[in-house]
């Protein structure tokens, strides 16, 4: 089954406190924890694939949670970024070799007498007991088994995916949060810990307000430091699995899909907790002190997007935060707090909320990021200025036809047929004056107009980004006509239709308002004194309105 | 919904290609001889007196009198392009439209449906004969009967398709009988007309052969046009009086682009037949001199005053 794309996140409420924390009986693997002495290699591997193949609707958010993930290790969990891979919209092949890759480096550190931990994250559609990357897919049970079977000493396994629940139905389930976490742990442990999104007969769901899934946003921010509960600046994987569950539940309780239950299981040698990240170590991003009020804070970010967040009590909380500009919001009964905040480079900011503004809830920073309505079927309308240059020679040496420019307007049908796809019905109007001659016909002056109908097909690349590539087919309808000067001589048309190729890229100025630059080139039949093979190539430019929420 | 737009915007898309977008189309419409490019042009606005016809003359013109060789130039003038009105006015109407059928070296207008005449068709035809050469023809027809010439024409492009050398041949007696025609041409049996258009001075002759036994007595008449771009002009053309003394004078007149001209008149019947007369008017269309050549005859004015037309 897919990961059910875009549901609401519900705003306003907070986690509770019901979840308190886990107990796990798995070793520790960040070295400042563990008893057993010596370095350890972390390895990791980030794996997001929107697509799910047939019978799938594809994902807005998967790569992201993915390259997120991706990030916040490279960032905060000790991963160095050669042995952090991340693997977009790759097939199965490549995701074993690259899990290939990481255990050979596993193996060379236990030859080296390194112990070494892998953390394994995967983002994308499961369906049908398998990993679905693609046109490939990847059987969970194989890959579990490979898992367990792994040179790593301990191994972490993430699954954001619908049904995902299935892999931990098998050993060593607990029925979240039914643990208590075992802080003192003294020894050190081997063995696989396998995270899913959802239970086996759950649906993933995915949000345009924090541009992500519900498990991964709330799995990442809860790495940021949302997470670290016991407030000594290391998110452990009981924190942040405790607090993925709580608030992804919460999150969810109240969508059309229904509520998501994250699951866990482990299948460990000895006890201990895993540290995932280092927040204090690495002093960047905000503190939101001891004596700021209590709530849930909220970080967003230039696009409006929920990135972080983090339920201050009594004690000081940090989140850790990429350099960057971004607003902070806390939601109280009647209205909203908001600050901004600017971090820079290796920067650690102490939240001053006595700074912060009132606002109402009508001017809430998140926007979200839209995703979703892009890829939804919606209407645009474009005005277009365009050139057309027709390959001929001019009409004062023998040539049929003029070029000239052309003014007009499209109406397009984005993501019609799959995502990506578009149509489009279009009209423009070019105009020119001229002169024709040939052996016998003196110089004679005219006027040309052309009402170009046509209609396209094409595909769009990266419509969530800035620029949009777009490229496919277009059928025009030219009803050329030309008068002339002298006026014993007749009005003359010519109508045919030129199929042809187009492409361009459209550059968001705002969310719904672009500007494009097309480039189309059509064959050209001419039939009337002669059959000619005759060609145009247009250039436009297009200010283009999306109509969508 | 979608389907249905994708099937009606296909739809429109494949209906009707084609049209009349031919540069070869314009070579041959201007094979044929067009009004403007064979009527005669006279100076605008030098016209002084009523152009109502050739006036008795009795006794010779004095220095300030109306010019006659004038009005009757621009008689003559009017009866030329009203001909030539007459017989290209069904070509220029043809050339509006675009051809019915086209091959390598030919186009037809036709047949169509001759509103006139009920119950009969018209064509036009060009055939491009050679590189510079056109023939092309005015045909009628009862409805499915076989065709007869009405106006035949030859072309010779030379500095382009449009000015080169022409003749054309209306016989009359072809189609007299059949098709409603002004009685003017139930006394014809032919009119030939001859143009050069390819370098100045531009020329058309047309000449009238009337039927035996009509009754003007003639047998045929003729004018021929001459003018330089700069609209100097000449005519010569025939005219009839009453009086005896000249009851038929062939006059030749030249006029320059201001109006002012001469004309010569040589009495071809009556009393003073072989005799000539010489006339002279200013931009207003009034007499400068005046010359009778036999004995006793009239002179009035300078010759020397009279204006200078060269080149033609």
């Amino acid at each position: 089954m897919t990961r059910a794309p875009k549901f609401p996140l519900p705003v306003g409420r907070g986690p509770g406190r019901g979840v308190a924390a886990l107990a796990v009986l798995f070793a520790l693997a960040l070295p400042a924890s563990a008893q057993d002495s010596g370095p350890t290699l972390r390895l990791a591997l980030f794996i997001g694939n929107n697509d799910g193949g047939d019978g799938t609707r594809a994902l807005y958010y998967a790569k992201d949670d993915a390259k997120r993930l991706h990030d916040i290790f490279s960032r905060l969990g000790g991963v160095r970024s050669e042995d952090a891979m991340l693997l977009l919209d790759q097939d199965a092949d490549a995701v074993l070799t690259a899990l290939g890759e990481l255990e050979r480096r596993a193996r060379d550190a236990k030859a080296r007498g390194e112990r070494s931990a892998l953390f394994f994250y995967y983002s994308g559609h499961a369906k049908d007991g398998a990993l679905r990357l693609g046109d490939t897919t990847l059987p969970l049970e194989s890959l579990k088994s490979r898992l367990a079977q792994g040179p790593a000493d301990t191994r972490v396994a993430v699954f954001d995916a619908c049904r995902s629940g299935t892999l931990t139905r098998t050993k060593g389930v607990r029925k979240a949060p039914a643990f208590e976490v075992e802080t003192d742990a003294t020894r050190s442990a081997k063995g696989l810990v396998i995270l899913t999104s959802s239970a086996a007969d759950e649906d993933s769901q995915e949000s345009d307000l924090i541009g992500g899934s519900y498990f991964s946003y709330h799995l990442a921010t809860g790495l940021l430091g949302g997470a670290d509960e016991s407030s000594d600046g290391r998110v452990s994987l009981a924190e942040v699995y405790a607090y993925a569950y709580e608030r992804t539940v919460a999150s969810t309780a109240d969508s059309a899909a229904g509520p998501q239950h994250p699951t866990f299981s482990f299948d460990l040698a000895g006890n201990g907790d895993v540290v995932l990240t280092d927040v204090k170590a690495r002093r960047e991003g905000l503190r939101i002190p001891g004596d700021a009020p209590a709530g849930l804070y909220f970080v967003i970010d230039a696009r409006g997007v929920v990135v972080a967040e983090a339920l201050k009590q009594d004690r000081e909380r940090l989140i850790a935060l990429a350099p960057g500009s971004y607003v902070v919001k806390r939601r109280l009964v009647d209205h909203l707090r908001l600050g901004k905040v600017e971090i820079a480079d290796g920067q650690l900011v102490t939240l001053d909320e006595a700074a912060f503004k009132n606002a109402k809830f009508s001017d809430d920073p998140v926007k979200g990021t839209g995703l979703s309505k892009v890829f939804d079927r919606h209407w645009s309308l474009s005005a277009t200025g365009a050139f057309q240059i027709v390959f001929d020679q001019p009409t004062s040496s023998g040539g049929q036809f003029p070029s000239a420019p052309y003014v007009g307007g499209e109406a397009t049908i984005h993501n019609l047929i799959a995502k990506g796809v578009g149509f489009g019905l279009d009209v423009s109007y070019g105009w020119t004056s001229g002169v024709v001659s040939s052996d016998l016909l003196p110089p004679t002056s005219y006027d040309y107009s052309n009402l170009l109908i046509g209609t396209s097909f094409f595909y769009e690349w990266m419509q969530d980004g800035r620029w949009v590539p777009f490229a496919g087919l277009h059928v025009g309808l030219n009803l050329m006509s030309r008068t002339f000067a002298d006026p014993t001589l007749p009005k003359q048309s010519y109508t045919t239709l030129s199929p042809g190729v187009m492409g361009g890229l459209k550059f968001r100025i705002t969310k719904t308002v672009g500007l494009l630059a097309r480039a189309r080139v059509h064959y050209l039949l001419y039939n009337v004194d002669e059959t000619k093979s005759l060609g145009t190539a247009d250039f436009g430019l297009m200010l283009d309105w999306e109509f969508r929420e | 919904m979608i389907t249905r737009l994708l099937t009606i915007t296909s739809a429109a898309l494949l209906a009707a290609c084609g049209g009349n977008w031919s540069t070869r189309d314009l070579e041959f419409v201007n094979a044929l001889p067009q009004r403007a490019d064979l009527q005669a042009r006279l100076p605008a606005g030098s016209s002084t007196q009523p152009l109502d016809g050739v006036s008795t003359r009795e006794d010779g013109l004095n220095v300030g009198d109306p010019s006659q060789a004038w009005a009757a130039t621009k008689k003559a003038s009017t009866d030329f392009n009203q001909m030539i009105e007459t017989v290209l006015g069904i070509l220029d109407t043809v050339r509006l439209y675009p051809p019915t059928t086209r091959s390598d070296d030919t186009r037809v207008w036709g047949p169509y449906a001759d509103q006139k005449n009920s119950g009969y068709e018209f064509q036009v035809a060009i055939q491009q004969t050679d590189a510079t050469h056109f023939a092309w023809s005015l045909k009628a027809r009862k409805t499915n009967g076989a065709f007869f010439d009405v106006i035949v024409g030859v072309f010779e492009a030379r500095a382009s398709a449009r000015q080169g050398v022409g003749a054309m041949e209306i016989p009359v007696t072809n189609f007299k009988n059949e098709l409603q025609v002004d009685a003017n041409f139930k006394a014809l049996d032919k009119i030939q007309v001859g143009y050069q258009t390819a370098s100045w001075p531009h020329r058309v002759d047309m000449a009238f052969t009337f039927s035996a036994g009509n009754t003007s007595g003639l047998s045929t008449i003729g004018y021929t046009y001459r003018t330089l771009a700069d609209t100097s002009g000449a005519l010569a053309f025939q005219v009839r009086t009453t009086s005896a003394d000249a009851t038929a004078l062939t006059t030749t007149a030249l006029w320059n682009p201001s109006g002012a001209g001469r004309a010569q008149a040589v009495v071809t019947e009556g009393t003073y037949t072989g005799a000539t007369v010489g006339e002279c008017w200013d931009t207003s269309a009034k007499v400068v001199f005046y010359a009778e050549s036999w004995a006793g005859g009239q002179v009035n004015g300078r010759a020397s005053d009279c204006a200078a037309v060269d080149g033609l």
